[in-house]
């Protein structure tokens, strides 16, 4: 008697050139027969198109989303300019479905025909769903500034599911970037995705921060540009210069380190600075007026990750896969820190691969946090 | 209980009649959305008009209060 061991998920990556030679590496770990879902991550490098079709055409059988990045994770660890992929295979999924939201910037229209799409496909209310069975998927592209909206508009009509994810990337050069589905590649727009998995899963959002006690209200905003004027009515650079004791002109060295969060009970949702402009500072997510907002200092983020994954997997009782929204800027936090490495071997834990984001999706947009669902 | 906090209440109590949705995940979206900290008290008792930015932060996430 023979003892078959079904994976329910799967990990693979590729340095590959060619679009060809990525299909082959990634067909070759992660098997195109029992894949249910395949989530692609990919360079800008690659043309979108290309790697759309050549997938879809490797796993004709599949759902295949995925997008481009900034980067890459799998357990070969952290990558540029290279491919990672994570398959659900047959034995981690009940069913699921997809949807695309085309040209969703401030239009809730293509986001409620995906959603639609969706239930009819499941033959579901979407806020009639066990939370803990269901899991939600969204890629938007990270350079059309529309993830606010996007998720405001899922938790508007599927207020029940989490929906967690990132935004697509484009090594950093702010030009172009794509989501993926199911064949075809596409700007301006979000992918969706709700599994009803068979394993249990939770969802780990980590950050290596704390507040310092200095809590602003931000009395002048443009949410909508993501541009902070005012904190406490004084010039939002000249706040926040004054509360780390440094001339106005160095606190972009710091916004890396020093980022704002609003605090939900203990838990920091970060803020991240982008750029000064004038007086004013642009952030990499909407700050409303209104907000009480914390200036933040970064810890170990080595060290907390894996605390966070390790509390995950005991949650759970052992881990079987981990899919990974990983903001950018961690990863270049890490990279000047040089702990890189170290970081990418937290997630040794269980086949994992995932993405360096412009953003991460878990109730809302967030920065500088890795979102991570844990499967059991 | 203040007008805020029994505001607060009413929507989680709402929303988790309607769609099931623990009062935690309501009050911790709207605490994201309005910006201010509601699951602290002493937050509740600082910010300026909470009471609409609740209201409004409600209607953006589809809350319909009777």
């Amino acid at each position: 008697m023979s003892t078959q061991i079904t994976e329910s998920f799967v990990s693979a990556a590729s340095r590959a050139e060619k679009i060809a030679d990525v299909v082959a590496d990634i067909t070759r770990r992660i098997d195109p027969k029992t894949t249910v879902l395949l989530n692609v991550f990919f360079s800008s490098r690659y043309p979108a198109q290309e790697m759309a079709a050549a997938l879809q055409a490797a796993y004709p059988e599949t759902h295949v989303i995925g997008c481009t990045t900034a980067g890459e994770l799998s357990n070969e660890g952290f990558t540029e300019q290279a491919v990672s992929a994570f398959g659900f295979m047959k034995g981690g999924v009940s069913r699921l479905a997809v949807a695309v939201a085309e040209n969703c910037n401030q239009n809730a229209a293509p986001i409620s025909a995906a959603l639609k799409k969706i239930a009819g496909e499941l033959n579901v209310d979407l806020n009639r769903l066990a939370p803990d069975r269901y899991l939600g998927i969204v890629l938007t592209d990270g350079n059309s500034g529309h993830e606010e909206f996007v998720m405001d508009t899922l938790a508007a009509e599927a207020f029940n599911l989490t929906f967690v994810g990132g935004s697509a990337g484009d090594d950093l050069q702010f030009k172009q970037a794509f989501v993926l589905a199911d064949g075809k590649a596409y700007s301006n727009s979000a992918v969706l995705a709700l599994i009803e998995t068979a394993r249990p899963f939770t969802i780990v959002k980590t950050q290596s921060f704390r507040t310092t006690g200095r809590i602003w209200e931000v009395t002048k905003a443009d949410p909508k540009n993501r541009i902070v004027y005012e904190l406490d009515g004084k010039p939002a650079a000249q706040a926040y210069a004054e509360a780390l004791s440094i001339p106005k002109e160095q606190i972009g060295d710091r916004f890396m380190s020093n980022p704002i969060g609003l605090l939900v009970g203990s838990v920091p949702f970060v803020r991240s600075p982008q750029r000064l402009e004038g007086d004013a500072i642009r952030f990499y997510c909407q700050v409303n007026e209104g907000s009480r907002v914390h200036l933040l200092e970064s810890g170990d983020m080595v060290t907390d990750t894996r605390a966070d994954l390790e509390k995950a997997r005991q949650g759970l009782g052992a881990l079987s896969g981990m899919l990974v929204f990983n903001c950018i800027l961690r990863y270049l936090d890490a990279k000047n820190r040089n702990i890189v490495d170290q970081l990418g071997k937290t997630y040794d834990l269980a086949p994992a691969a995932g993405f360096n984001t412009y953003g991460e999706q878990y109730l809302g947009h967030i920065n500088q946090t890795a979102t991570v669902v844990c499967f059991s | 209980m203040s007008n805020v906090e029994k505001l607060i209440d009413l929507i989680c109590a709402e929303r988790q009649r309607v769609t099931g949705t623990p009062p935690n995940l309501t009050r911790a979206r709207l605490s994201l959305k309005v910006g201010v900290d509601l699951t602290d008290r002493r937050e509740l008792d600082r910010g300026a008009n909470l009471e609409s930015k609740i209201r409004d932060a409600a209607q953006a996430l589809g809350i319909t209060l009777a």
